[in-house]
């Protein structure tokens, strides 16, 4: 791939712009106004006024998170857009294949953010002809067939995709040309496993299992994962006493919240610099964050639960 | 005139002091003011209302060009080349060039660093725009390391006679 | 009223005075009836209030976990996660008699080996929290299901029931005793007059004599 050289100079107004954007994310006071609404349709309304579109909740949020997407890429992110678009590949895939192999349409679930149009994936599975995708697409839906084959079991399923996901994050953070950004996304890769671990330990599965549903990539080696799988229930806190995660065993609070806020934290030291595209990616992760807080408000006000409990929900 | 005696001629070492003088403490500015105007933009398409910040921000890194100009001025001066009657030795020549270097070197490279500078200042205005006279200090402090270039370069030219 | 077309013989008093004592039996047997439906619709009613209630607790709690999951995660990965159930369970139906009421006794056969259709990729512990609890709470979903039929069967039962008793006791049984009265008044009144006529009848042969 002809690629021009990396110069991160060339990020100067993209930056900047980001900047003057930052004002508008929600942080702790925005986001206490959402709270303190009267309902939920009284917080949507709030967030219409502050330039949000679309009818409905799911909408506000979609339409935010594709302008984010179109925005970041038309400020010539589109480097490390890719390892965030991945995800939304592999979500389509398991929707398409679930779809066909449970006679569902599952048409409505597909999200158009991935880094392959989501006509090409769907025409492709549909048809079985899987020119247009990428190798280890290809070789991840042959896999998860056969593995359908064997057991029917959708987490089975489910597994392949997120190693061939993991794999091919990692391939695009190698063509990333700077570093910051790699560092956040070996984070959210050490996140993802340390979060798994948890989940799997309580789920009560083998060793063999943890080794299937780890990612390679994290800081942590995936050999990590495997020789504490037996260390003694309530014994997390001590697995994770030597690695940088120590911190969030020793809170409180939910794990996987303390997680998301210490990769948050990380993020925002990050945004600060005029130059470079660690800037476009930190707004990125920001943003993302801020719409997954308001999707938390909105639902739960929604449901009626009480701004307390709410508040304690929210991320970064 | 050969190769040589045209090196070795003094008004055409002078007028090569002033010309890098111009040429380099410009380009510098250009580059800062250029960095430092492509963040404006940045800005100003979210926030229409700080242009006059960002204007102030975007022309800081531009005075390194005019020291340059101011320069290659007094060298021109010096040796007589606006008034008409051009005298000057080669050894004089020389030392009106090695006079140009230190705004022609200092003021390139610090007009680009006082343009990324800038171009940060302008990512302060863009969230706290009352910090514009924090991120304005910021700038200069780059500054003086110009004026200082530009000191060397004046107190040189001033210490020498040109007698021809 | 019915007394009126009651035919006053003696072969129908003998025949009614059967036929109350029979009313009787069996309004005491269906009163007995009666009182263990009650008995045992109360105490089914108890347990399914009880049952009840905790179901809903804790339904409302898998909700919450459920809706805290939902928020977390975007509605499109949600639904696709829970898109193809690995776990299933089968209900077989069978039923149970109670004071000859047919009531459904539901027996699962679940296959507990794993409940979680998803990867770990996009998705939230708070998910697996309430997949797992709604599990859970399946078995006791289908006790309280079974309960409360069982309830409802047995009160249109008792209903039935109380009916009848009501009948017998209200109805038939007075009816008959009326009847039987009134027969019986009827066979009074007939050899009262019986007994005149004869009288009547010996007078007139005893003034024939004497005119003779």
């Amino acid at each position: 791939m002809a690629k021009t050289k990396y110069k991160e100079l060339d990020y100067t107004y993209a930056v900047a712009r980001l900047r003057a954007l930052e004002n508008n994310l929600l942080e702790a006071n925005g986001l206490e106004k959402l709270l303190s609404a009267a309902s939920a349709d009284e917080a949507a309304k709030h967030l219409q006024t502050i330039g949000w579109k679309g009818g409905n909740f799911e909408e506000m949020l979609q339409s935010e998170l594709e302008g984010l997407f179109s925005l970041i890429e038309s400020l010539g992110g589109g480097e490390f857009l890719k390892t965030q678009r991945v995800k939304y590949d592999y979500h389509n895939l398991k929707v398409l294949i679930k779809s066909e192999l449970t006679k569902q349409n599952g048409d409505n679930l597909i999200m158009n953010l991935g880094n392959i149009g989501a006509d090409i994936i769907k025409n492709a599975v549909i048809n079985r002809d899987y020119r247009l995708l990428s190798e280890d697409i290809k070789s991840a839906i042959a896999l998860a067939y056969e593995q359908y084959a064997r057991i029917s079991d959708a987490q089975a399923v489910d597994i392949i995709f997120d190693g061939a996901l993991f794999h091919e994050i990692n391939e695009y953070v190698k063509e990333l040309p700077e570093e910051k950004i790699p560092v956040l996304i070996k984070m959210q890769i050490d996140i993802h496993n340390i979060k798994t671990f948890i989940r799997v330990r309580k789920m009560g599965k083998s060793v063999g299992f943890i080794e299937k549903v780890t990612a390679a990539g994290g800081n942590i080696p995936r050999e990590f994962y495997i020789e504490n799988f037996n260390a003694p229930d309530n014994q997390d806190a001590g697995v994770f006493e030597h690695t940088p995660y120590r911190k969030v065993f020793s809170q409180d609070e939910n794990l996987e919240l303390s997680l998301d806020n210490m990769f948050m934290e990380e993020v925002k030291a990050t945004r600060f610099g005029a130059f470079g595209i660690a800037p476009l990616a930190a707004y990125f992760w920001m943003k993302e964050n801020e719409i997954r807080n308001v999707r938390i408000i909105l639902i739960c006000k929604n449901a009626g639960i009480s701004e307390e409990a709410i508040r304690s929900r929210l991320r970064g | 005139m050969t190769f040589t005696e045209i090196i070795t001629n003094g008004t055409f070492l002078a007028v090569l002091g002033a010309s890098i003088a111009v040429v380099f403490a410009g380009m510098g500015s250009a580059k800062g003011v250029g960095i430092a105007g492509e963040a404006a933009s940045g800005l100003i398409s979210e926030e229409p209302d700080r242009f006059g910040q960002a204007l102030i921000l975007q022309a800081l890194p531009g005075t390194q060009g005019i020291y340059g100009l101011l320069i290659a001025f007094m060298i021109l001066n010096k040796i007589g080349l606006l008034s008409g009657n051009i005298a000057v030795s080669s050894l004089e020549g020389a030392a009106l060039l090695g006079a140009a270097l230190p705004i022609a070197v200092v003021g390139y490279f610090s007009a680009i660093a006082q343009g990324r500078v800038s171009a940060s200042a302008i990512g302060i205005i863009a969230k706290k725009p009352e910090e514009l006279a924090k991120g304005i200090t910021f700038a200069a402090m780059v500054e003086t390391f110009a004026i200082l270039a530009l000191l060397a370069s004046l107190l040189i030219i001033n210490g020498l006679t040109v007698v021809g | 009223m019915a007394i009126a077309n009651v035919n006053p013989t003696r072969m129908e008093l003998t025949r009614l005075k059967k036929r109350l004592v029979t009313a009787r039996r069996g309004h005491k047997l269906l009163k007995d009836k009666r009182d263990e439906l009650m008995k045992q619709f109360l105490e089914v009613v108890r347990e399914n209030k009880a049952l009840r209630e905790s179901v809903e607790s804790r339904l409302g709690e898998v909700y919450d976990n459920f809706l805290i999951a939902s928020a977390i995660m975007s509605r499109q990965v949600l639904e696709q996660s829970l898109m193809f159930p690995k776990y299933r369970a089968e209900v077989d139906i069978k039923t149970k008699n109670i004071m000859s009421v047919n009531v459904p006794v539901f027996e699962t056969d679940e296959n507990k080996s794993d409940l979680y259709s998803y990867g770990f990729y996009g998705t939230s512990q708070e998910l697996d929290t309430s997949v797992n609890r709604l599990s859970g709470l399946l078995p006791d979903l289908l006790r309280l299901a079974e309960k409360e039929k069982s309830a409802q069967l047995l009160a249109v039962e008792i209903e039935k029931t109380r009916r009848r008793v009501n009948a017998l006791e209200y109805v038939m049984i007075p009816q008959f005793e009326d009847k039987i009265k009134f027969i019986k008044m009827k066979l009074d009144e007939n050899e009262r007059s019986s007994t005149i006529r004869l009288m009547k009848v010996k007078d007139m042969m005893i003034q024939e004599a004497r005119a003779k």
